[in-house]
């Protein structure tokens, strides 16, 4: 599968039962991006460079290098949860 | 030049673990199929140790064994189709302590330090990729 583009790496391990991922700018595609600034509300792609395609979330914090964003599954994803 | 704004705090949060025994049989899962590489696990091991001061990596418990309690309880995991699979007796017999991190079931596999080394022997203790029994985009079963 080819590699899709993405905004943030993220660990899906570490993931919450709230779909809640931190991720850190530095670890991602984007790191030498200076135009990347996320802030809360924003729109973002967070993906791990696995065979799944990246997935669609929510900023909702961000501490320098770090975003805490939530992730938006879609009904299929989300039908045994 | 660093970007301030993207400037890393050096505090580390309080560990607080779950009092919960390890389980007889605990079956712990690392989703995907490349999620033990190590760039893979340069990345989350740097997230954990910057997090807690402790080398490691996140790994989830399936709850007896039951893959469909484990994506009611993690929906992210309904999203992967491939897994890799560990049993955590085997993980703390080689040396890699699990501590029963954040909430249920979240464990983490302590690491003795961050080095393509130690990543290749934890490497050795997990099995797959296997397909994901609770994958959402599985097709229905045969009747």
């Amino acid at each position: 599968m080819a590699e899709q583009p993405y905004d943030l790496w993220f660990d899906p391990n570490a993931v919450g039962g709230d779909l809640v991922a931190r991720c850190w700018i530095s670890h991602g595609p984007r790191a030498d991006d200076d135009r990347f600034d996320p802030r809360p509300g924003d729109r973002v792609t967070v993906g791990d460079e696995d065979e799944e395609p990246p997935l669609p979330a929510r900023v909702i914090k961000r501490e320098g290098d770090r975003v805490w964003v939530q992730i938006q599954l879609d009904a299929d994803n989300a039908a045994v949860a | 030049m660093s970007d301030p704004a993207r400037s890393l705090i050096a505090v580390f949060e309080s560990i607080h673990l779950r009092d919960e025994p390890i389980p007889h049989l605990l079956v712990v899962v690392r989703l995907g199929s490349n999620t033990l590489l190590d760039q893979h696990l340069a990345k989350s091991t740097a997230e954990c140790h910057a997090r807690w001061g402790i080398w490691g990596f996140s790994v989830l418990e399936v709850p007896g064994d039951d893959y469909e309690a484990l994506a009611r309880l993690r929906p992210v995991f309904a999203a992967r189709r491939k897994l890799l699979v560990a049993h955590g007796a085997e993980l703390i017999a080689a040396g890699f302590p699990l501590l029963p991190t954040l909430d249920a079931p979240h464990w983490t596999v302590v690491l003795a330090e961050s080095t393509p080394e130690v990543f290749a022997e934890v490497r050795r203790h997990f099995e797959g990729p296997i397909d994901n029994p609770a994958w959402a985009g599985k097709p229905p079963p045969v009747r």
